[in-house]
């Protein structure tokens, strides 16, 4: 199930949160709702972890995290380390990288298997990434944007691209992968689609404005339901999304 | 009921409280009290609008009672028949009384005979030549003082062109030039806006006569032609005098009585 | 896309007499209040030329507000046109607005027309009855335009409480005959909670409610019931029905009763349907059978049922349903999405918008990458690929020739066979210990010529070695001057002499210093010395402090006088002897153009 969530009133629930198939990470805010939200939905089965990276509550655009690892900056306070090394699984490995562009959320996507960067990413970071997260690396671009991260969500079960993606690249980015992508949007219409949308192999978190159209997309994609194929999009869907669309 | 009518929907499904009838009553039972602390704390322009208000509600209530009360009670007949009362079909019939035209032909011409002009407004504050002109001052060194500028409201004829600076003399600025009139007909009471044809005449003084200077009391001649008035000869008339009763140059606009 | 056609926006209109009022008010508030007849003429024609001006504006901008704020019947949707026609009298409503136009014109050319005749005000009496005439023909203006002002003041609330149908959105719209159960219908589809009662034209306006169909909102519309008489003859009610139908692209559920509690029989509502029938062309059409629960389609009388049959001859799809047991509702309601879901993708997919969105509606499928990774597979050019020769010859090997001898012939066919017996040898060779070397003894005079020959090459290596030190390689050379002195004639001297040369009579060999031959040498002076020890010749003015001062007791008692002149300077931190300066140096009056009449320093 794909739940529409807020943080404070802002739609853009990627940049409060992080989610893995082991683990949530979840913003330390003012209000306690964006917190139980994401408790109620994954507490039975994964730790979901108050938190704060370098003072900010921007967790989910800092980090970059999957089922093997966690990938922080370097301006994350040794006590915040501590603090995320203490609740998370010991399976899960932490690595705090000295990288320039040090929003990792915003230039990494990646899921457990693969992980699509910015191509001015260091060659260090790109090491650390592909041991911390054993994930193969790709520089790649998302509809002519370097922001990876802001642009593309995928779990291992699928993704959403950019709106503007072409055909061809989606194609090249889904063998890339090696899972299905379609070009979406979230939040009504909102092209950053890491921000707009948390995502694992099970559940997913968008933002408050999220159509019924965008909710089915998400859901059909990322497998959310026994019954949803991605395929659904281009046959069921494809009316519905027509008629909005134009 | 049509959609979004919230208010009235509401009172339909509900219905008013308990008490919103005797909370209506009570209401208006004390609006007086309201008005009279009004009527004593209000002062100045405040104080008048609301007196004004006042009086004429309270006229008009005592109209409508007056009324009412000559309704109920009734009034014996006299059946007399007014003078000069007619039957309704015989009220659009063409009679006027020869003789009472006569009469009033004799009246014309003996006023014209007379050539004196029985004026609605026979006396009028002289205006003098300070008051109408303004000195402008020329020259190099602004010296000189022999031209004047005329600050009342001014006539000038159709076609007119101002001579080159030097040979100006008085000064008609165009702000203050009129070409329309209101001239009232005493006899229909009606107002209309004429075009002014020319002064006839300025009381205050031949000069200003000739400049076209229009204030209170001036005859000034207007084109009736639009009120389709005919002479006994059964022509139209289009030149009429009137004359000017108001002050032009405080009001912005001419107002004349038409002397017939 | 809404807000276009929300008309909650509009400001309130009100009466001529609040009018005039609000404005009056207005300028009494906002411009000065405060007036003397002395004040100078200018002054007191400007302030009431801004009165008046300011209450010309206000008038202005409230008016226009007024004529921007109601939406211009041309502008709009045709629905919208046809629906404030039928409500509120197209000609009616534009005349209002004009006049309201006509009233902001006339107001400006009496502002205009007064402003100028206050310029030539020459008392404040004057202005002030100027201003006083100026806003009471404003307010004359105003005064006429009560009836316009009253009716759209109507208008604005009729208009405010309108339901907001989007023209150009999903809608589906029911029609039919009164009391058919119209309203029953889309309060079952919808929450729009329309009135329904048992008695005809319950409904007298049109009712707007919203459902799910497909993830996406339809809207249903609800039109007051139709009668079957000529277009001339329809109330304004029904007119709004009409409007709906002729300007909505939206599906047709044309609602039947065919139980004719209605009143109307099946034949009168299939003749109102064939009246209508223009204005569903080119729209989804689906006649619906209400009120199945009282009677069904079978159990009909086989006229009526003939006349229903008509519909499906046409091709007009035939349901029915039961807004009292719900039956068939739901199934109305999809086929009716669906058709006009159809219709809308149809024409959509002719027009050229759906280009643009392809790459939304393709599932990228991931295709299986070969191996794990095979990046360099080198590429080599095929040249036999191409020959013109049959297929198992291309590539046979073809000989190589050089100087006309096919190099084949030259090569020995079992020199492989050669080497390894060759090499199987050399093995042997060194297992047997054929290299194995002993060292040789060598004889003690051989020794000592290696020791030398080794002392020889590391002091030829060190001295090569030293030079290249020496050697500008790169590091900077000192100059002569800067060096230590090497060579002197008095050192020449000492060496010579330790050496046993002897040097005393060599006057000729110009070992002595060279005396300078410069004629103009001057002499060496005498330093001579004033009383005080000081070399005169060094200074001859005497110190300013000291100078006319007899002694050095004076000189004492000078310096204490001073000391206590300047005490009390200093203690006032005032501007002493040395602070002295110039302020500008070259004080351009005194520096610049001609000099005319005057004095030097004051010109």
């Amino acid at each position: 199930m794909a739940v529409r969530v807020q943080f404070e009133n802002n739609n853009e629930v990627g940049v409060f949160a992080k989610l893995t198939n082991v683990y949530c990470l979840v913003a330390i805010g003012g209000s306690e709702n964006f917190y139980s939200v994401f408790e109620s939905e994954l507490s039975d089965t994964i730790p979901v972890i108050h938190t704060s990276v370098a003072g900010c509550r921007i967790i989910g655009r800092l980090t970059v995290a999957n089922r093997h690892g966690l990938l922080l900056p370097n301006s994350t306070t040794d006590q915040e380390l501590q603090h995320i090394r203490n609740s998370l699984p010991d399976s899960v490995k932490i690595q705090r990288v000295e990288e320039r562009l040090s929003a990792l959320g915003n230039v990494i996507a990646c899921n457990d298997y693969v992980a699509l960067v910015h191509p001015d990413l260091d060659k260090e970071t790109e090491e650390v990434l592909a041991d911390t997260l054993n994930v193969e690396v790709f520089r790649h671009t998302i509809a002519g944007s370097v922001l990876t991260g802001s642009y593309c969500a995928f779990s291992n079960q699928g993704g959403i691209v950019h709106p503007k993606t072409t055909v061809a690249d989606q194609d090249e980015l889904s063998s890339l992968l090696q899972v299905p992508l379609v070009a979406g949007t979230v939040n009504r219409g909102s092209d950053v689609i890491g921000a707009g949308l948390v995502v694992n192999d099970w559940s997913a978190f968008c933002g408050f404005d999220t159509t019924a159209t965008e909710i089915s997309v998400i859901e059909n994609v990322f497998r959310l339901n026994e019954a949803n194929q991605p395929s659904v999009i281009t046959t069921d869907m494809r009316e519905s999304l027509i008629e909005t669309l134009t | 009921m049509p959609q979004n009518e919230h208010i009235e929907l509401f009172q339909k499904r509900y219905g008013f409280r308990m008490d919103y009838q005797e909370r209506q009553r009570k209401k208006k039972a004390r609006e007086h009290k309201l008005q009279s602390k009004m009527a004593q704390k209000l002062i100045g322009i405040k104080g008048k609008i609301f007196a004004k208000k006042r009086y004429s509600e309270k006229v008009q209530l005592k109209r409508t009672i007056k009324a009412h009360e000559e309704k109920k009670t009734r009034k014996k007949d006299e059946g007399k028949v007014p003078e000069g009362a007619m039957p309704a079909y015989l009220l659009d019939r063409e009679n006027t009384s020869q003789a009472k035209l006569l009469s009033s032909m004799v009246k014309q011409k003996r006023k014209e005979k007379a050539g004196k002009w029985d004026v609605p407004l026979p006396k009028v504050r002289a205006q003098s030549e300070a008051e109408v002109f303004r000195v402008l001052k020329t020259g190099k060194s602004r010296r000189k003082g022999w031209k004047r500028l005329v600050t009342k409201v001014c006539f000038v004829g159709e076609g007119f062109t101002r001579k080159p600076p030097k040979y100006e003399r008085f000064v008609r600025p165009m702000a203050l030039r009129f070409k329309k009139a209101h001239v009232t007909h005493p006899e229909l009471k009606a107002t209309f806006c004429l075009p002014i044809v020319g002064v006839k005449k300025n009381p205050s003084s031949p000069m200003f006569t000739s400049l076209g200077v229009i204030t209170k009391g001036t005859i000034i001649e207007v084109n009736v032609s639009e009120l389709g008035l005919v002479t006994q000869g059964g022509k139209v008339v289009w030149g009429k005098y009137a004359q000017v009763t108001n002050n032009p140059e405080n009001d912005g606009c001419i107002n004349a009585i038409l002397l017939v | 896309m809404t807000s276009q056609y929300n008309f909650k926006k509009i400001v309130i209109v009100p009466t001529a007499k609040d009018f005039i009022d609000i404005v009056l008010s207005k300028t009494q508030r906002k411009t000065p209040t405060v007036v003397h007849k002395q004040y100078k003429i200018s002054r007191i024609r400007q302030f009431y030329m801004r009165k008046v001006k300011f209450s010309q504006q206000t008038f202005h901008d409230k008016l226009s507000t007024i004529l921007t704020d109601f939406p211009k019947l041309d502008d709009i949707h045709p629905f919208y046109a046809d629906l404030m026609n039928v409500l509120y009298d197209k000609d009616h409503y534009k005349l209002a607005l004009g006049q309201i136009n006509i009233a902001l014109h006339l107001i400006d050319n009496v502002s205009k027309d007064y402003v100028r005749l206050l310029k030539y005000g020459d008392s404040l009496y004057r202005c002030k009855q100027l201003k006083k005439a100026a806003l009471g023909r404003m307010a004359t203006i105003m005064k006429r335009q009560a009836q316009s002002l009253q009716y759209l003041e109507q208008v604005r609330q009729h208009l405010s409480r309108l339901p907001s149908i989007d023209p150009n959105t999903r809608t589906l719209l029911i029609c039919g005959f009164p009391n058919v159960g119209k309203s029953s219908f889309i309060n079952k589809i919808t929450r729009a909670d329309v009135e329904v009662q048992p008695y005809a034209f319950t409904t007298k306006s049109l009712f707007v409610g919203h459902t799910d169909h497909r993830y996406l909102r339809w809207q249903v519309v609800d039109t007051p019931g139709i009668l079957d008489h000529p277009l001339e003859n329809r109330n304004t009610i029904e007119m709004q029905a009409i409007a709906a139908l002729a300007h909505l692209r939206a599906a047709i559920l044309y609602v039947m009763d065919i139980s004719e509690q209605c009143g109307h029989t099946i034949e009168q509502q299939v003749a109102l349907f064939e009246s209508i029938k223009p204005l569903f062309a080119n729209k989804p059409l689906l006649v619906v059978l209400n009120k199945t629960d009282v009677i069904r389609l079978e159990e009909l009388k086989p006229e009526q049922k003939t006349l229903i049959q008509g519909f499906i001859d046409d091709d007009i799809p035939v349901m029915e349903m039961s807004t009292l047991s719900e039956e068939g509702v739901m199934n109305v309601k999809t086929e009716a999405c669906e058709r006009l879901l159809a219709h809308r993708i149809e024409v959509k997919i002719k027009s050229k918008k759906v280009e643009g969105i392809l790459n939304r509606l393709h599932v990228a499928v991931p295709k299986p990458r070969d191996g794990e990774v095979e990046l360099e597979d080198d590429y080599s050019l095929d040249l036999k690929k191409n020959y013109d020769l049959p297929a198992d010859f291309k590539y046979d090997v073809i000989p190589e020739f050089w100087e006309g001898k096919n190099i084949a012939d030259y090569i020995d066919p079992d020199i492989m066979a050669k080497l390894e017996e060759l090499e199987r040898e050399e093995e042997l060779r060194i297992e047997s210990g054929v290299y194995d070397k002993e060292e040789e003894e060598l004889d003690e005079e051989e020794k000592e010529i290696h020791r030398l020959a080794g002392k020889i090459r590391e002091k030829k290596a060190i001295i090569a070695i030293e030079s290249r030190i020496g050697r500008s390689g790169g590091a900077p050379v000192m100059p002569r001057a800067g060096r230590k002195r090497e060579r002197s004639v008095s050192r020449l001297r000492t060496e010579f002499e330790e050496l046993g040369v002897d040097m005393s009579n060599k006057g000729g060999a110009h070992f002595s210093r060279t005396k300078s031959r410069s004629a103009s040498r001057p002499p060496i002076k005498k330093a001579r010395s004033d009383s005080t020890g000081r070399v005169s010749s060094s200074s001859r003015v005497t110190p300013r402090d000291q100078s006319g001062i007899r002694n050095v007791e004076l000189k004492a008692k000078a310096k204490k006088m001073g000391h206590k002149a300047q005490g009390k300077m200093n203690q006032f931190g005032k501007a002493g002897e040395a602070d002295r300066h110039i302020a500008v140096k070259m004080p351009r009056h005194l520096y610049s153009g001609k000099r005319g009449i005057g004095k030097t320093d004051r010109r």
